[in-house]
């Protein structure tokens, strides 16, 4: 047998994109909060903020809870600013570096801030996962990006706060109890749920976590310990947050090209990807572009609510912010635009009644499942994309809307199911 | 730490899978393991096209060691076909390459320390 050959290495792996530094970063990543927190903060009274924030802070979130709604517009984007703000904090005090995936995260909290998420209700998942260090001797820059996608399962921790049946206090407790076993219990779980769909589903979170709520919900039924809790939809005037959101998209592509060394040279090397994961955009192509793709995803699917027909309410800008997050990590043009198509071909001939708002969302989350249509084509993207409103109007009964991230569950059963089966027509090469 | 010899078997798995899908006629993998870290070296032969293959080990070989996304992205190592290579670009810290027209070499290492004490490579 032979021996591999010691030699002296001619070239050591290091990334050629341009580099720009991590506090640079983190101060353009601030934008969208400090943009939601000026604009909270001048559309809000005194009183209407102190009412509004308490009315986030007691709902139940087990059913769809839009904050604007619920808080008002300005007490929730000042809410969704404050969670962001943390993280960031959380992430800069950890020394990490924003990558695709932390981006991702990021503005999963900036969209499910308003529709969700919480610090009251979200911070037992850190409290778990700390633990879960502890425990494994491991650092805690290893499971925060977890915790903070995890989150998702917010309306676990409002569910035991349940002021009906016991004290506050006790509430509080079962709270933490169940928050911290949760967020010690997810990285193992989202880690091998990753597995199921081989990379397909971007959010993978929504799956591994939605498996989870299945459980919760059935035992906590099954007990008795359910109650109905209302919906709330916002269905007012949203021209705040979509002047918000585009103004946003427009600076941080106006930064992307001053980054980029003021031209969009390399754009096109993004769309070379199916996004499959793990594709770090930044990586790939460097931050200039990486922002500049997120803008122009943002402004494209903006455009696409319009002519819809939607209005900005926070599922819809929840479902716009996650696209320009995972636009940081596979997510392009050229491969979310087919199952955007799909989806809307099947808001069209779906039958079953579901609120029009939330099928616009439903088109926007599917975009989880673009590195299918990155790898196998925009008809198969445009099939998922059909695939993905049918099912995903169902699935919220699964988990009883313990999870928030409805679609990343419907997208992963999609994505599950389909990756063996394009296996199945798939010829092995000769070799 | 937990999960680290399945953690190396699935990036030497990922490479082992890569290679053979460049139709790599040979392909020698050597671990090398010790308290401080682990040394992966490689040598494929007769690829059709080496420097294709160094290019694209050199694109996501050059991702940055994160520790974050080792976490939760560690086990489709061995799953994927390029991204997979990313992945295992994210759990190294260094990465080197040779090649000629006939064989290529490829040295991984992955230090065994703890996450806070780490420096990290291309930041």
């Amino acid at each position: 047998m032979e021996s591999i050959k010691k030699k002296e290495f001619s070239t050591v792996l290091e990334s050629t994109v341009p580099k720009v530094n991590m506090i640079a970063m983190y101060r353009v990543l601030l934008i969208l909060p400090t943009m939601f927190l000026v604009a909270g903060i001048m559309i809000s009274t005194p009183s209407g903020f102190v009412e509004g924030i308490n009315n986030i802070r007691l709902v139940g979130d087990t059913t769809l809870s839009d904050y604007f709604e619920i808080g008002g517009i300005g007490p929730a984007l000042i809410n969704a600013a404050v969670l962001v703000y943390v993280n960031i904090l959380l992430l800069y005090k950890l020394d990490l570096k924003p990558n695709g995936i932390i981006i991702a995260a990021l503005f999963l909290l900036s969209g499910f801030g308003l529709l969700g998420k919480s610090i009251y209700n979200t911070w037992p998942f850190y409290l778990g996962g700390w633990i879960y260090c502890k425990y494994h001797n491991k650092s805690y820059k290893q499971v925060v990006v977890i915790n903070m996608l995890s989150t998702c399962l917010a309306p676990v921790c409002s569910l035991f706060i349940r002021i009906d049946v016991y004290h506050y206090v006790i509430g509080f407790m079962l709270m933490v109890i169940v928050g911290a076993f949760i967020g010690f219990i997810m990285p193992p779980i989202s880690a091998h749920a990753m597995t199921m769909h081989s990379g397909y589903n971007l959010y993978n979170m929504g799956l591994a976590a939605g498996l989870v709520a299945m459980a919760i919900n059935a035992w906590t039924e099954g007990a008795g310990y359910r109650i109905l809790t209302p919906s709330y939809l916002y269905y007012g005037d949203t021209t705040i947050p979509m002047i918000i959101l585009s103004a946003y998209c427009l600076i941080i592509i106006i930064i992307g090209y001053i980054l980029n060394g003021k031209t969009f040279k390399g754009l096109k090397e993004v769309y070379k990807y199916p996004g499959r994961a793990v594709t770090d955009t930044i990586q790939n192509v460097g931050f200039g572009l990486t922002l500049v793709n997120m803008g122009t995803n943002g402004l494209v699917s903006i455009i696409y609510v319009i002519i819809v027909g939607g209005i900005f309410n926070a599922p819809i800008v929840a479902g716009i912010c996650t696209i320009i997050g995972f636009s940081a990590f596979g997510k392009h043009i050229k491969n979310c635009m087919p199952i955007i198509i799909g989806a809307t071909i099947a808001s069209y001939i779906i039958t079953t009644i579901a609120d029009p708002y939330m099928i616009i969302a439903a088109a926007l989350f599917a975009t989880a499942l673009a590195p299918i249509a990155g790898e196998f084509g925009a008809l198969i993207g445009i099939g998922v994309g059909i695939i993905h409103v049918f099912l995903v109007v169902n699935v919220s009964s699964f988990h009883g809307g313990l999870m928030l991230y409805n679609n990343g569950l419907s997208t992963g059963i999609i994505a599950t199911l389909f990756v063996p089966m394009m296996d199945a027509f798939k010829r092995e090469r000769k070799i | 730490m937990k999960h680290e010899m399945k953690k190396i078997g699935n990036i030497v798995d990922e490479i082992t899978t890569y290679f053979l899908e460049q139709n790599a006629k040979e392909l020698n993998i050597k671990v090398n393991t010790s308290d401080e870290k682990i040394e992966i070296l490689v040598t494929a032969k007769q690829m059709s096209n080496t420097s294709g293959i160094a290019e694209n080990l050199k694109k996501y070989l050059s991702y940055p060691r994160a520790y974050e996304m080792e976490e939760y992205y560690w086990e489709l190592a061995g799953e994927n076909e390029k991204e997979g290579l990313a992945i295992v670009g994210s759990m190294v810290d260094e990465a080197m390459l040779d090649h000629n027209d006939e064989r290529l070499y490829l040295k991984v290492i992955r230090l065994r320390h703890k996450a806070s004490s780490s420096k990290k490579k291309g930041n």
